[in-house]
């Protein structure tokens, strides 16, 4: 009798495991049971991999919404976990949001691309912002589809900007760059982070190398990214900019991990401003500036749009420097104020097109010349 | 009273009526969980048996089987090991030496359709039994726990799927491998069509034969009788006789199989038709369970 209580037990307690974990991906119904206005949009979200609160791309597209949602009350909003990282498991996390009456769905990363690709075409009554990423069918070939707007971010501009910043502010003249898989946006941050670095050599007179550029190849392992900044600090390097999700953590950690000893290292965000995540004991912080891009803009000027029938369906949008897209955070407590006078300079250039950030590997080459 | 104990206490209404009242305790329980955070489980649960295909969609319905697949397989392989007295842990890694072995398979070779899928499927099998087989043996010579060595396996399959798929087969990012060639995909139009486009495959049915096969080796042959012997009392089976090694390297391979062939159908039959091997989630979440239970 006691066995089969205990068996009971544990088998009741899997079991509430299980549908802990199903019904709270399987329930996208409004909070609170509160009955919504009848005009309300329902927007959904489905995340990348990682977290919703990742600090990055999933918490930055979800921040935008729900601002959304506060600015104006005319949303109401649910966000979704696929249960795996495979086509598959996007497609259903984007169907069951779509069959449970979510006219708009926000996907971030390109990983949605194909998942994307399919469910637009089924449902076209659904909208989707597709951000860092194009519809495609699994072969590169791109799709219009005239409920899907895909938003691009020019990175190279942030990156720019984080080169000049890495330039100035840099007493080694040693920089390092982590990047994460080498895919298109992660290499346009590289891209535009060597050119900065070079344009504030040439403007003013710094003379800062880039002597360690590496790809770690994922966004996830947190360990590796510790152990690259560790030989890069190691080779005297001061600044290292990452471009490498939860890679990039790591990054973060060995810098913090000497920052406590002393060691004066400093480490460039990326994505969102990360300079909470920098901090260290003493209430500093190892971040010296963010490359950012708006993802949170770009959520909230896209659900915008289709709320409002001005959506621009079927269109490719890059987001840069000129519409707020990119660029570095309004504040930053460790660049000097002759480095933020200087940084706001170049982004003048760039804005005045007295310079082209370049944003392709040739580009990139014909500038260093 | 008395006839009500006695008739919970029989084994036949047990096995029947454990695992309903365990899962209505669990959806019980999940509803308090909601209510108390302030949701509305009659909702929540409309929407899973709604999400499930259980209310009439065909399509859900068949993308519920495509996700039992594998998990019949991957609970078949811990369930046999404890049938036979052994801790399978190493689920994990033997299901991902099987998908990997499957998906290299499916990409370098190209055959005919009713050969490529056997072999790619045959192969895994064997590639998760193989890698079952030194915790295997280092249980049976030396009686190293086979908890602490299928652990170690999982990480050391992990890792080397991470090194070989980029080396060996890259994709277009280098956390996947190339799309299988379409002929040793598990996938099959009828079934597909069956299911108004879901990828629902040929692996359900594996996991189902796989599943009766077990049951037979287990409760109808002297071999299985052996096994589940060696499980219960090492001590007494070899006492009778048995050779209670070679059976403990025996039902962990068996195991590993089942696991390997969990792998096959899950990277051959649950990805679209560009198979990415996405080592991430699905490996890491099964051995965090696994922290977790330990």
């Amino acid at each position: 009798m006691k066995k089969f209580l205990v068996s009971l037990l544990l088998v009741a307690g899997f079991a509430l495991l299980v549908t802990g974990c199903s019904s709270q991906n399987n329930t996208p119904a409004q909070q609170n049971g509160s009955e919504p206005a009848k005009a309300k949009v329902k927007v959904g979200m489905t995340t990348d991999s990682g977290t919703i609160d990742d600090k990055s791309f999933n918490q930055g597209t979800w921040d935008g919404t729900i601002k959304y949602e506060k600015d104006t009350g005319a949303i109401e909003t649910k966000y979704l976990q696929p249960s795996g990282e495979q086509h598959t498991d996007y497609v259903n996390a984007i169907n069951d949001l779509a069959d449970t009456g979510y006219q708009i769905i926000v996907t971030p990363g390109f990983k949605f691309e194909t998942s994307v690709n399919e469910t637009a075409a089924k449902k076209p009554d659904t909208t989707f912002v597709l951000i860092d990423g194009q519809p495609h069918n699994g072969d590169f070939k791109f799709v219009k589809h005239n409920n899907v707007v895909s938003v691009f971010f020019a990175e190279h501009e942030a990156g720019f900007l984080a080169g000049v910043a890495a330039a100035l502010s840099s007493e080694a003249g040693k920089l390092g760059f982590v990047g994460g898989m080498e895919i298109p946006p992660v290499q346009r941050f590289g891209w535009g982070y060597q050119a900065g670095v070079k344009y504030a050599n040439d403007k003013y007179g710094t003379k800062a190398n880039i002597v360690k550029y590496l790809y770690q190849g994922t966004f996830n392992d947190t360990a590796a990214g510790q152990t690259l900044a560790a030989g890069m600090y190691d080779q005297g390097v001061d600044v290292v900019f990452h471009a490498a999700g939860a890679v990039g953590v790591g990054v973060f950690n060995e810098a913090k991990q000497r920052a406590e000893k002393g060691k004066k290292v400093y480490v460039i965000g990326v994505d969102v401003d990360q300079f909470e995540t920098g901090k260290i004991s003493n209430g500093k912080s190892v971040t010296l500036t963010s490359a950012m891009k708006r993802i949170d803009v770009a959520a909230y000027d896209y659900i915008d749009a289709k709320v409002k029938g001005k959506f621009p369906g079927g269109e490719v949008i890059t987001l840069s420097l000129e519409n707020n897209g990119v660029g570095l955070p309004e504040k930053n407590p460790n660049l000097s104020e002759d480095t933020v006078k200087k940084v706001e300079e170049v982004k003048k250039d760039i804005l005045d097109k007295k310079v082209k950030v370049p944003g392709t590997q040739q580009d990139l080459d014909a500038f260093l010349k | 009273m008395g006839n009500l104990l006695a008739m919970i206490n029989n084994n036949r209404v047990q096995t029947i009526v454990v695992p309903v009242i365990s899962v209505a305790l669990g959806f019980l329980i999940g509803a308090v969980v909601m209510l108390l955070t302030g949701h509305n489980p009659l909702e929540a649960y409309t929407a899973l048996l709604k999400g499930a295909g259980l209310l009439g969609d065909v399509k859900r319905f068949g993308d519920t089987l495509l996700s039992m697949t594998a998990l019949i397989l991957t609970g078949l392989s811990v369930a046999f090991a404890f049938r036979t007295g052994l801790f399978n842990i190493g689920v994990a890694g033997q299901m991902l030496m099987g998908g990997f072995v499957a998906v290299y398979i499916g990409v370098k070779f190209s055959l005919p359709w009713a050969i490529h899928f056997p072999v790619a499927v045959i192969a895994a099998v064997v590639a998760g039994a193989l890698w079952a087989l030194l915790p295997g043996l280092l249980k049976a010579k030396y009686r190293i726990h086979e908890v602490v060595t299928t652990i170690m396996m999982n990480w050391i399959a992990l890792w080397s799927v991470y090194y070989f798929v980029p080396t060996l087969i890259p994709g277009h990012f280098n956390t996947e491998s190339k799309s299988i060639n379409p002929t040793a995909s598990l996938r099959t139009e009828w079934l597909t069509d069956l299911f108004q486009g879901s990828n629902v495959n040929i692996g359900l049915f594996l996991a189902l034969l796989a599943a009766i096969i077990i049951w037979l080796i287990l409760e109808k042959t002297t071999f299985g009788y052996e096994l589940k012997a060696v499980g219960f009392n090492p001590h007494a089976a070899e006492y009778a006789g048995m050779k209670v090694g070679r059976n403990m390297v025996f039902s962990m391979m068996i195991a590993g199989a089942l696991a390997g062939l969990a792998g096959a159908v899950f990277y051959l039959g649950y990805c679209s038709k560009c198979c990415p091997l996405g080592f991430g989630l699905y490996c890491s979440s099964v051995d965090n369970c696994h922290g977790r239970l330990i």
